[in-house]
């Protein structure tokens, strides 16, 4: 046999009608051409989702034991400054979840930039990490490639478009496909079970496959300059003069602050200047699907004043959209459920890109053995090579 | 007939696309680190 083969247009199933065989041929060519690509971009989205997980076991400083007690905001920057009186603290983010430590980016006098754990509940410092790890390889790999932004998510995002016309042609072929929710693959021969277990994760996978194809797409519109304008600006003061840390008393001065004035203020992350004369905090204050930094207060810590605050509430339509297209498309907005439910989704997306190729092969060898078969029959050969007595 | 060879296959070009695609995002991944 040569490595010649049927075009996708000629193994499609032939029983199929004149329009159903468009759309299969279409669902084929996208689904096969792309599958490299697609398969990558999901796999490494669907391990993104877990990312937090994946670096808590990797890494023995970001686990610890859980506990009731909590220290303060200060009294963990405090830590971080006692740990590593040189470094600059970007910013210090609330655990990922319980047995998780917090997370500190900071900068050394290098210019390197590092991760510094600490216990929420001792305030202690457990250690530091290189900020490049699983999560960040993950997110990187999955969102640009690693590429430079510009060029990376117009090229990641773009397979928006052919997922979407996956989904859209897969409901032309699959007729009353809501019959096969509940239909379990059948054993009999191997192209008719892995067709039965792509149409089953297909079917339960729908509303997943639109969530991400639409932000996939809300992405790539963004990426091409249509994006939302900039969240109003949250002031924090700033003498311009040399960094300087941030005193921790003054944090939690802000701190109390900030939970007497906005109450529903779940603090999720701090923010001290680079001259510790201002701070920002961020977090969730009860509005539905909006990442943290759409609820943000800002501080004077030399004179403890409110210098500004922004709230998810007040957003317009187009910078709520902007908002919800990272926790739909993550699926961080729930909790560990949510987290849980997006990677077994995410899994199954990545097992359609490849079932799908398997399919495509297995038809094909089909086609070449029918065709063998035919020929063989036309010259009166058998399978054995014995010709007709 | 091996169905993942013959898939292989009929991805045609694309696939040295795709494939050099993703050896650039790994190779880019010293430059991530160092950063």
């Amino acid at each position: 046999m040569t490595a010649s083969q049927p075009k996708p247009a000629r193994v499609a199933a032939p029983h199929k009608g004149g329009g159903r065989r468009i759309w299969f041929n279409l669902h084929s060519w996208v689904g096969l051409k792309l599958s490299v690509f697609m398969a990558f971009v999901c796999l490494t989205g669907t391990l993104a989702v877990l990312a937090h997980e994946i670096d808590w076991l990797m890494h023995p400083e970001i686990r610890v034991a859980p506990g009731e007690s909590r220290a303060s905001w200060g009294e963990q920057v405090a830590a971080i400054q006692r740990a590593h009186p040189e470094w600059r603290i970007n910013y210090l983010a609330a655990p990922h979840a319980s047995r998780f430590a917090a997370k500190a980016a900071t900068v050394t006098p290098q210019g390197r930039y590092r991760y510094v754990w600490v216990d929420p509940h001792t305030g202690q410092v457990t250690g530091d990490t290189h900020w490049f790890n699983a999560h960040r390889f993950l997110r990187n790999a999955h969102r640009h490639l690693m590429m430079p932004v510009w060029v990376g998510v117009p090229l990641v995002s773009a397979l928006a478009i052919p997922l979407l016309l996956s989904l859209v042609s897969s409901l032309y072929i699959y007729k009353r496909w809501w019959r096969g929710l509940l239909a379990w693959p059948r054993r009999e021969r191997r192209r008719r079970f892995w067709g039965d277990v792509h149409r089953l994760l297909g079917v339960w996978s729908l509303w997943f496959v639109l969530l991400i194809a639409l932000t996939g797409l809300w992405y790539l519109v963004e990426s091409l300059g249509a994006g939302a304008r900039p969240l109003p600006e949250v002031p924090s003061a700033s003498t311009d003069g040399v960094p300087s840390a941030a005193d921790p008393a003054a944090i939690d001065r802000a701190v109390d602050q900030a939970h007497r004035r906005w109450p529903e203020l779940e603090i999720r992350n701090v923010y001290p200047s680079a001259d510790g004369a201002g701070l920002v905090l961020d977090g969730q204050a009860g509005t539905w699907l909006v990442r943290e930094r759409a609820n943000a207060i800002g501080f004077d810590l030399r004179t403890g004043a409110v210098l500004g605050r922004r709230e998810g509430s007040e957003l317009d339509a187009h910078q709520r959209i902007s908002e919800m297209a990272d926790p739909l498309h993550f699926g961080s907005f729930g909790g560990w459920p949510v987290r849980l439910l997006w990677f077994l989704f995410g899994a199954a997306l990545t097992a359609l890109s490849v079932t799908g190729v398997y399919l495509y092969g297995l038809r094909v060898a089909d086609a070449m053995r029918s065709a063998m078969r035919r020929g063989q029959a036309r010259t009166g050969v058998n399978q054995h090579g014995e010709g007709r007595r | 007939m091996n169905p993942w060879k013959l898939a292989w296959r009929g991805m045609g070009r694309w696939r040295w696309l795709w494939l050099l695609l993703l050896l650039v995002c790994l190779a880019l991944v010293p430059l991530e680190v160092a950063r």
